[in-house]
C-alpha cells in the first residue's frame, strides 16, 4: 500500500470506522482515538495490511483490541476516583433512539455486541463475522439469536431498562 | 425511545456526528517515526554484532550507540560504557503470568515521550544501550538502560528530564484530550527522579530515571487505565524493579554504589509531596470522599458547622504533611455531594509550572497557557472545564492558590 492508497483508505473509512467501534464499545472519544491509532499502526504496519484480505477489517480489529484493553484496564479496580479526569459518558448531544440504543448494546455481553455490530452495522456476512472474531458460524448465528432477542426487549419501549 | 426496529436503528446507525481524524500525512509521519525508530535499533545491533568480531571492545565503545561519536577523551578512556549482552534488565519480571517477552536486547525498541515535545533521555548520545520489554494485555513494562560518556553527561540528562517535567505540566495530546505530567515521590536509596503522564480520561505510563555514575536505567509502566492516583500507587512497584536492577550497575560508578543520591543527579526543585495541582495535592484529588480523603494521611476531614456560613454537611480539610500551616487551618472543602470540591495551596507549594504564593503576576502569566479573567483573580480551567486552578494576586503578587470543581456547594 502506498501513501496515495493510505491516504485513500484512510480518508474514506475513518468515519465509517469510528461509527462502528463507538457502536461496539459505547464512548465515541474513545472509538476515534482507538481508530486514529489503530491507523498509525496499520501505516507503520503496511506490509501486514498489505497482506491482509481486508485492510479494513484490519484495522477495525485492532482498534477493538486497543479499546478492549482500556476497558478491561479499567475494570481491574483503577477507574479513577477523581471526577475530574472522568470524562462524561456522553460527550455528544446525541437523539435518544441513538442514546437508547447505545445503552442497551453496553448492557449486552461483549460477544453477541460484537456480533451484532459486525453483522447489522458493518454488514459483514456471518461468514466474516466468524473470521473477524475467531469463532464458528454456529456460535456467531448463536450470538446474533441471542442478541437480537435481548436487543429487542432492551429497547421495548416498557423495558426502562436503558440506564447505563 | 423510538419504536423503531433495533436492527435498522443498528444498520442505521452511521458515524454519530462529525469525526476530527488527524490528516493522512500526519498518521503516516507517525506510523514512519515508530518504524524508524525499529530500524535505527536493529541496524545498530547489527553494526554492534560487526564490529564485536572486527574490532577490539576498547575501540569500539564510542561507536556503538547509533548516534554520532563522541571524540574519545581521556576521562573516558579507562572508563567502561559498554554494556554487558547478559546484563540482567529482566530481573523482577516474574510478576507477569504470560507476558510477551523481548529481549534483553539492543532490538527492542520504544518512545519516550516528555513534556511539551522536549528530549529527555535522548538529549544527549548514549554510548550503549541495552532494551527489555514485557507486553501483558493491558500493560507493558518497559526497561532501557543508557550508559553515557561521562557523569557529567547523565547528570545533564536527568536534570533536563527533571526540568521538561516542571516546564510543561499539562498540554494537550494529538486528537485534543488534556495530558499531565506530574512528579511522584519514590524511594529508591539512588538519585531517581520519577514522574507520571496522564491522559484524561485514562490512560499514561509511569516514568521512573535512575542515574548510577554513567549509567541511566530508566523503568517505565504503561497501561491504558493509568490515573493520577494509580501511579502514586504503582511507583513502588516501579521502585522494586529499579533496586533490583540497579546493584549491576555499579561498575559504571567510580565511586562504586556509595555513590548516594546528594550527588546532584537531580535538581533541588519542590518537593513532590509540595506540588499542587494539576488535580490536587500529595495523594489528595479533588471529587475524593471525606473517607477517601482521610485515608490518603494526608489530611483530616473535620465538621464545617463552626464556620459560618458552610452549607451543612460540608466537611473541612486540613493537611498533616506541611509544615507551613497551623493544625486547624482550612486547607479545602468537602462536599457530601461532589466531594472534595476546593483545595488550598500553602505557602511551600507550588505548582507543577512553579507558581507559588509570592510569585509575580509575569510568573503567572508565564506559567500557565490559558488564563481566563482580569484583573487580581484569574482561572486556568482544564480543557474539559472540570477543574482549574484560581489565583488571586494582592499587590502584583501571588496571595493564594486553589484547586476548584466548577461548581462550589460549601462556598460562602
Amino acid at each position: 500500500m502506498d501513501e496515495s492508497e493510505f491516504d485513500a483508505f484512510y480518508t474514506a473509512s475513518f468515519a465509517r470506522l469510528t461509527g462502528q467501534l463507538h457502536a461496539l464499545i459505547g464512548d465515541r472519544d474513545e472509538a476515534q482515538e482507538c481508530v486514529q491509532e489503530a491507523f498509525v499502526r496499520a501505516w507503520q504496519h503496511r506490509r501486514a495490511l498489505d497482506g491482509a484480505e481486508h485492510p479494513e477489517a484490519w484495522v477495525r480489529t485492532t482498534a477493538y483490541r486497543l479499546a478492549v484493553s482500556r476497558w478491561r484496564r479499567v475494570k481491574l479496580g483503577r477507574r479513577p476516583t477523581d471526577r475530574s479526569v472522568s470524562a462524561p459518558l456522553w460527550a455528544e448531544a446525541a437523539d435518544e433512539s441513538r442514546v437508547a440504543l447505545i445503552c442497551a448494546l453496553r448492557q449486552l455481553p461483549e460477544a453477541q455486541r460484537q456480533a451484532l455490530v459486525l453483522h447489522h452495522l458493518c454488514d459483514l456476512p456471518v461468514q466474516a463475522v466468524a473470521r473477524e472474531t475467531g469463532v464458528p458460524e454456529g456460535t456467531v448465528k448463536a450470538r446474533l439469536s441471542r442478541g437480537r432477542a435481548a436487543l429487542a426487549v432492551l429497547l421495548s419501549p416498557d423495558s426502562g431498562a436503558t440506564h447505563v | 425511545m423510538s419504536d423503531r426496529d433495533p436492527l435498522e436503528q443498528l444498520a442505521r446507525f452511521g458515524t454519530g456526528g462529525p469525526v476530527t481524524p488527524l490528516p493522512p500525512a500526519e498518521v503516516r509521519r507517525r506510523g514512519d517515526r515508530r518504524r524508524v525508530r525499529r530500524t535505527a535499533v536493529s541496524a545498530v545491533a547489527g553494526v554492534v554484532a560487526v564490529l564485536a568480531v572486527a574490532v577490539p571492545a576498547g575501540l569500539y565503545a564510542a561507536h556503538d550507540s547509533g548516534i554520532p561519536p563522541v571524540p574519545p577523551s581521556a576521562s573516558t578512556s579507562a572508563r567502561p560504557t559498554t554494556i554487558p549482552d547478559d546484563f540482567p534488565l529482566d530481573r523482577a519480571s516474574g510478576y507477569l503470568e504470560g507476558a510477551t517477552k523481548i529481549g534483553p536486547s539492543r532490538e527492542a525498541g520504544m518512545e519516550y515521550p516528555l513534556p511539551c515535545g522536549r528530549t529527555g533521555i535522548e538529549s544527549r548520545p548514549a554510548a550503549d544501550q541495552l532494551r527489555f520489554e514485557m507486553q501483558g494485555e493491558e500493560f507493558v513494562d518497559r526497561r532501557e538502560l543508557r550508559t553515557f560518556d561521562n557523569q557529567a553527561t547523565a547528570s545533564a540528562v536527568m536534570a533536563e528530564i527533571e526540568k521538561s517535567v516542571h516546564a510543561c505540566p499539562l498540554e494537550r495530546s494529538g486528537s485534543g484530550r488534556e495530558q499531565a505530567w506530574t512528579p511522584l515521590r519514590a524511594e529508591t536509596g539512588l538519585a531517581t527522579y520519577s514522574f507520571s503522564r496522564t491522559v484524561q480520561p485514562m490512560g499514561g505510563s509511569i516514568y521512573q530515571y535512575t542515574r548510577v555514575g554513567r549509567a541511566i536505567l530508566t523503568v517505565v509502566w504503561s497501561g491504558e487505565g493509568t490515573t493520577p492516583e494509580g501511579a502514586r500507587r504503582d511507583i513502588g512497584e516501579l521502585s522494586r524493579i529499579t533496586t533490583a536492577i540497579a546493584p549491576e550497575m555499579c561498575i559504571w560508578s567510580d565511586a562504586g554504589c556509595a555513590e548516594r543520591p546528594s550527588d546532584g543527579a537531580t535538581g533541588g526543585s519542590t518537593s513532590p509531596d509540595l506540588v499542587f495541582g494539576p488535580y490536587g495535592v500529595n495523594g489528595l484529588t479533588l471529587g475524593m470522599s471525606a473517607a477517601e480523603v482521610r485515608e490518603t494521611g494526608a489530611a483530616s476531614a473535620v465538621q464545617g458547622s463552626a464556620h459560618d456560613g458552610w452549607k451543612e454537611g460540608c466537611l473541612a480539610v486540613d493537611y498533616t504533611f506541611t509544615g507551613d500551616d497551623e493544625p486547624g487551618d482550612v486547607n479545602g472543602r468537602i462536599s457530601p455531594e461532589q466531594g472534595l470540591e476546593q483545595l488550598v495551596a500553602t505557602r511551600d507549594m507550588r505548582t507543577p509550572n512553579g507558581v507559588g504564593i509570592g510569585s509575580t503576576r509575569s510568573e503567572v502569566e508565564a506559567g500557565f497557557a490559558h488564563l481566563v479573567g482580569a484583573g487580581d483573580v484569574l482561572s486556568s480551567p482544564a480543557g474539559d472545564g472540570s477543574w482549574a486552578y484560581e489565583i488571586t494576586l494582592t499587590d502584583g503578587r501571588v496571595s493564594r492558590i486553589t484547586l476548584e470543581l466548577p461548581r462550589q456547594d460549601c462556598a460562602i
